[in-house]
């Protein structure tokens, strides 16, 4: 990298590969198509969580899993793959809500700021809000983060 | 006598040989790649090298102070003191990349390597940012120490890193036996880049797979078990400020709401997944829960599962 011309070529190549890719697909973004695969998916990495009920948003980005005990599993569409995430109180920072069923839920989570769920019409919305709000309401473990008490949920 | 940094005159094959892989996927399905992903792993490969110019130079002279006043042999440019440099450089290699997964102060340089769900040639040149000032370069001092020049060592260094490269792929099942007995291939290497509990913190070799199987580090390849990749708590950004820094983040934070020293001092130099209350995990922790799970209880001391489903006999 010490020969200028090394270094335009390098930044050359890492724009002709990122190009290419993008040319040559071969990969397909990640959708969840129900909840058992949502479910299937979280347990693949908290395989000790008990998943007492699920929802997957609307385009399959997104689900939510009710766990036992003071925890909601999050599954969150990335590229072609997944990020998971074992939400516990202090982790939930916020709740915008947009229209009929339009959320954006925001994290105190450094890489995962948000997660966007579309909800599906048979889903009820009441509940899962209740739910969060409750979770955000519990203390939890010092380790975790945060302080309970500065979750907030906004209608738009 | 002068020896460049051979990892530089590398790139033009690195991305000749990403666009092979890459074309190698779109014809067998074999090799993924995923244009984000890939576009954070060559930045993290750029941003690397710039930090390398920025800091390399401090290694550097700390090497050259301990060869110049320190060293207890003279060891010149002979063909014998490469071989013996490129052996014993990959055993620091080995050292040090088994504390980068075992002490979290390494672990926040070096989980940038590991941060891609992606197992290809691009993920490869995900490299830290940080290394140098995480003073990652200390397991290297012992061989200024003996007296390998560090401009021999900087050199078997890269020799080293450009070996590394082509291990970053799927598309090698598996090389000769003979190969994969002694050297570290893409199937020894997979495994250190998965996240399955029965995989967790194996693998740790350069190029020499033999310190592993030496140090009890081994864990082969199981084709039942297919390889999921990165890290525990999958990033979920590909913003390379955010990949580059993440863990020092987290670092920082939980010394911050840290209630005595010695909470400090484990949240630095503990293995990563520490917490004083036992609301994280370790790679050991999470390793022994999975083994928990996936144990068969023996309640006739036979090793039988008598809670598992009758096997289907076939009646004549």
């Amino acid at each position: 990298m010490e020969n200028p011309l090394i270094a335009l070529g390098a930044l050359l190549g890492v724009l002709l590969l990122i190009a290419l890719n993008r040319f040559m697909g071969g990969w397909q973004p990640a959708r969840l198509q129900s909840t058992a695969a949502a479910m299937a998916r979280y347990q693949q990495d908290y395989w000790h969580d008990e998943i007492m009920d699920a929802v997957v948003d609307q385009k399959g980005r997104t689900a939510l899993m009710a766990l036992r005990g003071p925890a909601v599993g999050l599954v969150v569409a990335m590229g072609d793959g997944f990020v998971t995430r074992r939400l516990q109180g202090p982790a939930l920072l916020s709740i915008d809500r947009q229209g009929d069923g339009d959320w954006a839920i925001g994290l105190r989570d450094f890489t995962l700021k948000r997660a966007l769920i579309l909800w599906p019409e048979d889903a009820d919305q009441t509940v899962w809000l209740n739910r969060l709000r409750h979770l955000a309401a519990t203390p939890q473990n010092q380790s975790q983060g945060g302080a309970p008490g500065a979750f907030k949920a906004h209608d738009a | 006598m002068t020896l460049e940094n051979p990892v530089t005159y590398a790139i033009p094959f690195f991305v000749i040989l990403i666009i092979a892989e890459m074309i190698f996927g779109k014809i067998t399905g074999r090799t993924r790649y995923e244009p984000k992903d890939t576009a954070t792993s060559l930045v993290m490969g750029l941003g690397s090298q710039i930090s390398g110019l920025i800091f390399g130079g401090l290694a550097l002279a700390v090497g050259f102070y301990i060869w110049e006043h320190a060293r207890l042999f003279e060891i010149g440019f002979t063909w014998w003191a490469f071989i013996a440099a490129f052996i014993l450089d990959d055993l620091a290699y080995y050292v040090f990349h088994r504390a980068s997964h075992r002490i979290r102060w390494f672990w926040a340089a070096h989980v940038i390597h590991h941060s891609s769900q992606h197992y290809n040639l691009s993920t490869a040149l995900r490299q830290t940012w940080t290394g140098v000032p995480a003073l990652t370069f200390i397991f290297s001092l012992p061989l200024f120490l003996l007296g390998f020049h560090p401009l021999m060592i900087a050199f078997i260094s890269g020799i080293n890193l450009i070996y590394q490269f082509w291990i970053h792929t799927e598309a090698i099942h598996r090389m000769p036996r003979w190969f994969e007995a002694i050297f570290n291939t893409p199937s020894h290497h997979r495994v250190h880049h998965a996240t399955n509990p029965r995989y967790l913190d194996a693998n740790f070799a350069g190029a020499l797979i033999i310190w592993d199987r030496l140090f009890g580090s081994f864990v082969s390849e199981d084709d039942d078990e297919p390889c999921r990749y990165g890290i525990i708590k999958q990033l979920g950004t590909y913003n390379p400020l955010k990949v580059a820094f993440h863990e020092w983040l987290g670092i920082f934070q939980d010394i911050k709401g840290a209630s005595s020293l010695h909470q400090r001092l484990c949240y630095l130099f503990a293995p990563p997944g520490w917490s004083p209350d036992g609301s994280r995990q370790t790679s050991d922790q999470i390793r022994e829960s999975w083994q928990q799970k996936t144990a068969k209880p023996a309640s006739d001391g036979q090793g039988l599962d008598l809670t598992a489903p009758l096997p289907h006999l076939p009646v004549d």
